[in-house]
Formats: structure tokens, sequence, C-alpha cells
């Protein structure tokens, strides 16, 4: 291309904060925690460029609600002319950046200590100010202190001016709307938030003490200690961890070469969780002992999800606002060191430490249940020690085993249950409660690892519970049914007590709707054709009413069929039974329906109650 | 507004709890069986319900019906899926939901693999009633065109399916690798159907190109066996073996259902190579593959074939003749699949 055609891009500032400010950052917080980066990478520089024992780092953050400031100063290496005019005046451009560069090229450690690389992370205390002005000095023999100032607008004003000290002061006139600043509580858990880790003391307001701890809990010389701490302190948890996992660098086998991959960190297993409400399952990361970002999901196995923690990995990669890391190779090989070594841990405190491991899957079934199954080694862990709600308690597979032997019963449907529930256990065997999406796949997964088992599902399979019997004797008893358009059967089955129960076909609901819709016509015309012409093709639909299953073996039923008993009190009690077995279903029963089944059934007990004229 | 645009938008504004179940629609697409397909839909549908979002419901009910149709073949079980399906997509909440129109598309493709030409009527209203329903932009138009193709091919309408498959290919692009591989499909078999060999083996050949960019390993092996059959009616046997191979391998490795007119083109192309012994075995080997799936059309088909091939072999035909007459009566007007089994016999 000719030169003479050559353009530059304009640059227009208040445009490009407006974006860093509207889109890039997600909160205005995000412009502290780029100052404080700056701030330690500036002491970091110095540590390298000038290394000096006697030299001891410090940021101090001051606040003055009256003049509306906020004061950010350090001891670092500060800024000479020519490092402000060429990195921060120069956005895209970054020291830190390029300091790193050189530093991984000579193969110095340093390089991993410093956070910033983008170029951009100045522009960012424009989020909380609309004036910043910066007094620097650097260290190098000679410098001259300088004074930048600007008001976001496209030109700063640079000139000399005093300051002792090597280093950088940063004023900000505080914006509006940021005031979260002001509050000490807050200006503290933010900075906690951001820079706990960072190994330069940060003073508030001239606090003795610095807010952060400086040494992240894996590092300390009591790192379980550390971490407990940490956890107490950090996290929203009422009770103890039940376990806590240490991370260390993975050693990868790459075929061609061996590299350890950088992972600090811990893993911990809160004391509960619920599905769904109560979920984890997600990590706080940090990268180079700064703070990205929290409810990180993606880099803990889909079933951990009782499991919470923080890690630190110079491999993940940082978007460009650092809010962020890209799901990139790095990420998933720090994925899969995750895993691997979480794995590893929990098969240690399986077979070390039953006691442990059987509260960690207590205190988690739901999620354990829900996500045990995606994974063959975990679900082998588990599958033995999962509690689950059956209509004896809170019982393992084991446990349930011990009662029916060779074979698991279970009902799924939401609706009316509990019928299944007292016909199993009047043959004493439990059922468990399947109701809840996640169960009736564990237990298909369990019955397949364990190929003898049987799997009932007693909602379509309620039939072998029933013993049918020759109806002979309780012929009496038939007819009056059949007479009301009621369709009897006479079976023998345990409870004794119970004289009868209602019981419709699995799909009755759905069917007696489908059939409404099509007579209601909801349906668009050409499907409602062919959902009628599917219901033709169904069993007999008579069978929507239900079967009402009497029980040879109830003696009111025996005394009913086998004593002369009076026409009144003998119906009365036959429509009692009937209403009693229909409200017992807990099935195809409107609010309508259910308050005319009391009342036939208060009517058949008046008539029992009243004298006999 | 099509069903991923509302997918997309739901994440936007979903809470943690909520965006629990874009998950499990994640986890569906990357299952590697369809059983682990349909017990992720499952999963989904019951945290769908749960949670009270009955788009989602619906959405996770069409996931398990497309599973069941396509990638389990049972037609039985995913028939009353459609049905209920329907029937829930029939309240208010779901007016304004892209997955009815997609749960409409489910219930007549289901009737088309069980009695096509018994509900014929029916299924042609149907699909009357879906082109004005679906919106000329809305991707549901694509299914909608291959439902029709497959309703002129079961009734031997080619000249209506060649140009309802025109415009199929017509309606989509290149890059959409799916769609634009069906249209080819379509044209190739029909061509086939029409002994026109060398215009079949162009559109396998280029459906074959595009199914490879979209990763479609069932549609690559359908175009490869319908080459094969092309190629031994050419005369090139040496082209022929290879792509029947190729065909062979590609359906292997995919956990797709493979459907009724793959099997037709393996058997048609050892009956080209004057090998009836193998045609019977292929479609012997799709017949263990179709019983008890509710699939009776397709069922019959393969009955007839099995039994056409046994006689042309002399080989007997009990019980397999019986089970074709049984499974007939299935069948709206059972007289005429039983005078083709006749035919077929002779």
């Amino acid at each position: 291309m000719p030169q003479s055609n050559q353009k530059r891009f304009n640059l227009h500032l208040p445009g490009l904060l407006e974006v860093l400010a509207g889109s890039l950052y997600s909160t205005s917080k995000v412009g502290l925690r780029e100052l404080i980066q700056n701030a330690h990478d500036s002491c970091v520089r110095r540590q390298v460029e000038q290394p000096n024992d006697d030299y001891q780092p410090e940021i101090n953050i001051i606040t003055n609600y009256k003049k509306e400031q906020l004061i950010i100063s350090d001891n670092g290496h500060g800024l000479s002319a020519e490092d402000i005019e060429t990195y921060l005046a120069t956005i895209g451009r970054s020291y830190t950046g390029e300091l790193k560069g050189e530093l991984s090229l000579l193969d110095r450690n340093e390089a991993s200590d410093l956070i910033g690389q983008f170029g951009f992370g100045f522009l960012s205390a424009f989020l909380i100010a609309d004036e910043v002005t910066l007094i620097t000095r650097s260290c190098q023999p000679n410098a001259e202190a300088l004074a930048w100032h600007s008001m976001g607008g496209e030109h700063y004003t640079l000139e000399p001016t005093d300051k002792e000290e090597s280093g950088t002061t940063v004023i900000l006139r505080v914006k509006p709307g940021t005031g979260f600043i002001f509050n000490e509580e807050v200006l503290i858990e933010t900075v906690q938030q951001f820079a706990d880790f960072l190994p330069i003391p940060i003073h508030i307001n001239h606090s003795p003490f610095p807010v952060n701890l400086m040494t992240p809990p894996w590092a300390d010389t009591d790192p379980n200690r550390a971490t407990q701490e940490y956890i107490a302190r950090t996290f929203d948890q009422t009770e103890d961890p039940l376990c806590i996992i240490q991370l260390s660098d993975q050693r990868v086998d790459l075929g061609h070469d061996v590299i350890d991959l950088p992972l600090k960190g811990f893993l911990f297993v809160p004391g509960s969780s619920t599905a769904s409400i109560r979920e984890y399952g997600h990590l706080t990361v940090f990268i180079r002992r700064m703070f990205i970002c929290n409810n990180q999901k993606n880099l803990l196995p889909q079933w951990a999800k009782f499991v919470q923690g923080v890690i630190d990995s110079s491999y993940l990669q940082p978007t460009a606002s650092r809010e962020h890391i890209h799901e990139d190779e790095a990420f998933f090989a720090i994925q899969q060191a995750i895993e691997k070594q979480l794995s590893d841990a929990l098969r240690q405190i399986a077979e070390e430490e039953p006691t442990t491991w059987r509260r960690i899957v207590w205190g988690h079934s739901s999620v354990i249940v829900g996500w045990a199954a995606r994974d063959p080694d975990f679900f082998s862990l588990v599958a033995d020690l999962v509690p689950f709600r059956t209509s004896r308690g809170q019982l393992t597979l084991p446990e349930y085993l011990k009662f029916t032997q060779k074979t698991i019963f279970y009902t799924s449907r939401t609706l009316g249950t509990l019928q299944e529930q007292l016909l199993a256990e009047g043959n004493q065997q439990p059922v468990i409660d399947a109701k809840w999406f996640a169960v009736e796949p564990f237990l298909k997964k369990y019955a397949e690892w364990h190929p003898h088992l049987k799997l009932v599902n007693l909602d379509d399979d309620i039939q072998h519970l029933l013993k049918p019997v020759s109806d002979r004797f309780f012929t009496r008893i038939i007819n009056f049914y059949q007479q009301r358009g009621i369709q009897p059967q006479l079976v023998s089955f345990k409870p004794h007590s119970v004289p009868a129960l209602m019981i419709y076909p699995e799909d009755a609901e759905f069917l007696t709707e489908a059939q409404q819709a099509i007579d209601n016509q909801e349906l668009p015309g050409p499907f409602a054709n062919l959902v009628d012409d599917y219901l033709k093709h169904k069993p007999d639909t008579s069978d929507m009413k239900g079967t009402l299953y009497l029980n040879s073996s109830c003696e009111l039923l025996q005394h009913l069929a086998a004593e002369t008993i009076p026409e009144a009190p003998f119906e009365a009690t036959l429509i009692l039974v009937h209403q009693i077995a229909r409200l017992f279903s807990g099935r195809m029963l409107t609010a309508k329906g259910a308050s005319e089944a009391f009342a036939t059934a208060t009517q058949a007990i008046k008539a029992l109650v009243q004298p006999q004229e | 507004m099509s069903v991923w645009d509302w997918v997309f938008h739901f994440r936007l504004t979903a809470t943690e709890e909520e965006d629990n179940i874009t998950h499990i629609l994640f986890l569906y697409s990357q299952a590697n069986t369809p059983d682990q397909q349909l017990s992720r839909a499952e999963e989904g549908y019951k945290m769908a319900e749960q949670l009270g979002l009955d788009w989602w419901k619906l959405l996770f009910e069409h996931l398990r019906i497309q599973t069941l149709l396509y990638y389990k073949g049972d037609y039985q079980a995913g028939l009353e899926a459609a049905i209920r399906a329907t029937v829930e997509a029939r309240k208010a909440v779901y007016d304004q939901s892209p997955q009815r129109i997609c749960v409409h598309e489910d219930l007549i493709r289901a009737h088309l693999g069980i009695d096509p030409l018994g509900q014929s009527e029916m299924i042609e209203q149907a699909l009357h009633y879906m082109e004005n329903e679906i919106a000329p932009d809305y991707e549901c138009r694509f299914c909608l065109q291959a439902l029709k193709i497959s309703m002129h091919l079961v009734q031997d309408q080619f000249e209506d399916a060649q140009k309802a498959a025109e415009y199929y290919l017509g309606l989509t692009e290149e890059d959409n690798h799916h769609h634009w591989s069906d249209a080819c499909g379509s044209l190739s078999y029909i061509a086939a159907q029409r002994g026109q060999w060398k215009k079949s083996l162009d559109w396998s050949q280029k459906g074959e190109k595009i199914a490879q960019k979209g990763d479609k390993d069932y549609d690559e092996a359908e175009h490869l066996a319908w080459q094969a059959v092309a190629y031994s009616h050419l005369g090139q046997e040496q082209k022929a073996l290879q792509a029947y191979q190729k065909a062979v391998a590609k359906a292997a490795s995919t956990s797709h259902f493979m459907p009724y007119s793959y099997y037709e083109a393996l058997s048609q192309y050892h009956e080209a190579c004057h090998e009836p012994q193998l045609a019977l075995k292929i479609w012997e080997r799709y017949l263990e593959k179709l019983k008890n799936q509710g699939q009776h059309f397709k069922e019959f088909n393969c009955r007839r074939e099995c039994c056409r091939l046994r006689a042309q072999l002399g080989q007997p035909l009990e019980p397999l003749l019986s089970e074709a007459k049984a499974l007939a009566q299935k069948l709206k007007n059972p007289e005429r699949y039983l005078k083709e089994l006749d035919e077929a016999i002779q």
C-alpha cells in the first residue's frame, strides 16, 4: 500500500473509557483492584531491578471523605518521565507485560510474580474517579519526581514536583456512585477479596496491621490450620468442613516431555448441602495470588457438587478484564489435574477414614445421588453408602436389601404412591421413594452393577403383590359394586386389615386429560385426530375409572360375604369401603370429586349409626 | 424466535439454580449413548418440572422423543411420548414456545414410522396445518419439508417427492450440513427408485461430502450405501465394493439407529451383485433391530423382503410368513399388505 494512503487510527479516549467502564469490567471495584495490582507490581519491579535486603515493600490506602479522595501509595519502583510517556500514556502497552516477557526469556522466577499484562489496567482508575493525579519518583539514581494529572479526557499534564521517597502515590477524586470507597468495612472486604494473598502488606487508613493475609493458607507453615481459619473467615459456613484437600503442582507426561502444571490451593467439603438449593461445585480462582473470580463452575468435575475451594495457577489465562478465565487448553489441563487430585483424595478418605467418608456421603446425599451416576469411579465409592427415603425412613441400599434380599421396590410417580407402599410393607418389604428425578437413574445404575438384583417400579407393576382368588363366596359383594358401575376384582393381599384398594392404570390421568382435550376441542384439528386415533387403540378406556381390588383376606369382607347382613348396613358398609379406597388412592380425584367422596362416605356412616327402623 | 435464541436469552437471566438446567442440556448433547441421552433428557424434564419451567419441560420432552425415534428406533415409546407432548403443548403457556412446533413434527414423524399409509389422510392434514403454522424463516420448515418427502415416498409418489426434495434443497444452504445432506439423500434415493443411477450417484456423493463436513457419520453411511448400489448398476464393481465397505464401517461408528433406507441400499447392492443370500442376511439383521420397536410399517416391509428372498432361495418361509401376516393385521387395511406379501413370495 503506498505510504501516502496510510493513516493513523484516531483514539477517542473518553469513548474508550466508557467502553471499559460500561462493557469490559463488571464492577467499579475492579478499578481498585487494578490500582493495587499496579502498586504490587511496582514493588516487585523494584525488588527485581534493585535487589536490596533492607527493602520493605508496602502499600497504603487512605480515604478522605471530605475531600472525596482515595489515595493509594506504594514505595515501589516509581515511574520516570519516559515510563509515563511510554507505558502510562500509551494505551495497550504494559511495562509489566514487557518486563514479564524479558524475565521469562531469562528464565527468571520473578516473571511469575508480576500480575499485569494488558496495558490498560491503569485506565480502570477512571471507573472510580473522574480526576486522577499520580505523583511518582523513580528509584533510579537522579530521578526527578513527577506529577501526572488527567481528568479522563484526551490530554494530561506532566510536570516536576516534590517527592522524597521512591514510589508512586495515586490520588483519585472519587466519582459519585462509588461510595463504597468510604465505607471502611466494605473497602477492607474488597481489598481482602482481591488482594488477600499478595505478599505485600496493605494498610488502610493507617491501620497498624495489614488488612490482607499476605500468605495464602497453603503457603502457611501449618497449611491445614491456616486453611481451616481461612474457610471460617471467608466462606459462609456454619459448620466445620468435613475434609480439606490441599492441591499441589501436577506432573503431566506429555509423551515428548514432562511438565509440572502449577497448581496451588485447596478443596473442601462443607458440612452439608441440598440439591439445587445449596449446591457447591465451584471454585474461587486466583492467578499469581490476585483474585480473578469466584463461582467458577467448570473446573471441578460435574459430580463434585459437594466440593468447594480456592485455587491459584499461573497456567490459567485471564480474560482482558481479568474477571474470568479463558476455557482453553490450559484450563482443561488444570481441570483434569484437579479431578485427579480430588478423586485420589476422596478414595483415600473412603479407604482410610470410613467415618468421615460416611459423613460426607450422608451430608451431601442429594447432590451425590444427583450426579454420581455420571462417573463410574465415583459411583463405586458412594453407591453403597448413599441413603434413600423409604417407607421405613432413610436406608442405604445394602440396608434395604437385607429386608428384600434381591429386589428393589420403588415408586417414582408424584401422585398417590401410598397404597403401593402399603402393599409392599404388608409383605414386609420397604419401598424406596424415587420421586426425585435423580433417584431412579441411580437405582438403575446400581442394578446394572449388581445383575442379580431385580428392580421393580411399583407404579406399573403392582399386580404381583395382589394374589387373584375365586370370587365364588363374594358374589353378593361383587354384584353390589357391578350394579353401581364400579369394577371390582377379588384378590388377596396384605395387610389383611385393608378391605379394598382403588387402583388406576399408570397413565390414567394422562389418558383422561387427552380425552378431555379432544372433547373440549383444545387441540388443533389434525392433531386432535391423531391423538384420538391413538386413544382408540388403547386398551379398554373404562379402566380409567379404576378397579376396586377387594381383599378376600380381610375379616370385614369375609363377614359381609358370609353373614346375612340386612340391606341397609350392608350397602352403607360397602359404599364406605369404596369411598375410603378412592380417597386413599389419591388419584383421579379433583377437589370437587374428593368433596363428593367425603359426602358419600359421611352419608354411609350416618346410615350405619342411625338406629334400624 | 428459534429454540436456541430462547435458550440463549434464558441463560442471560437465569439464576444459579436455573442455570443447572442449561447444563443438563449441554450434557445431553455430549452423551455418548442413546441411553445416556435418554437419562439426561428425563433428568432435565424432572428438574424443569420441579423448577416450574414449562418451556424447558417441553424442550426435554422433545429431545427425549428425538432420542427414542432416531437413536433407539423405539417408535412405540416415541409415539406415546409425542402424544403426551402434543397434549401438553396445547396449554396457553406454550403459545409462544418454539418447541410447540417441534413436538407437532415429532408426532407426525412417529406416525410415519408406524402406519403412514393407514394414517395418510390425517398425516397429510397435519402436514398442511404445519405449513401455515411455521414462519418462513423458522428452522422447523426444513424438518417439515423432510416429512413431506417421506410421505410422498411411502406412497410411491416419486414425482411429488422429487419436487419436494428440490424445494428442500433450495430452502437450505450448503453450510447447513444436516439439512443439505438430508436433501441430497432424498434426491439420491428418488433417483435410485427410478433407476437413474448416475443421478443417484451424483447426489449421494454431494451428500457424502457435506455429511463429512458436518461430522454426520450416519448420514455419510447412508450416502455411501447408495453409492454402492449406483456403482454396482453402473458396472463399477470395485468402487461399489469400496463404497459398501466404507458405509458399513461408518454405520458401525455411530450410535444412531440406522434407517430403513440404509439397509435397503445394502441389500440392493447384494442383489445387484447376484448375492441374494447376503441380501437376505442384511434384512434379517435389520429385522432383529426392528422387533418390538413399534415400527410396524417398516418391520412389515422388512419381513416382506425376507420372505421374498427366502422364497427366491427356496428356504422355508415359516415362521416369518405368519409373523408378517400377524403384523399386517396391526396396520390399517391389512388386505393390501397381505396382497403384497403374496406377490412377494410367488
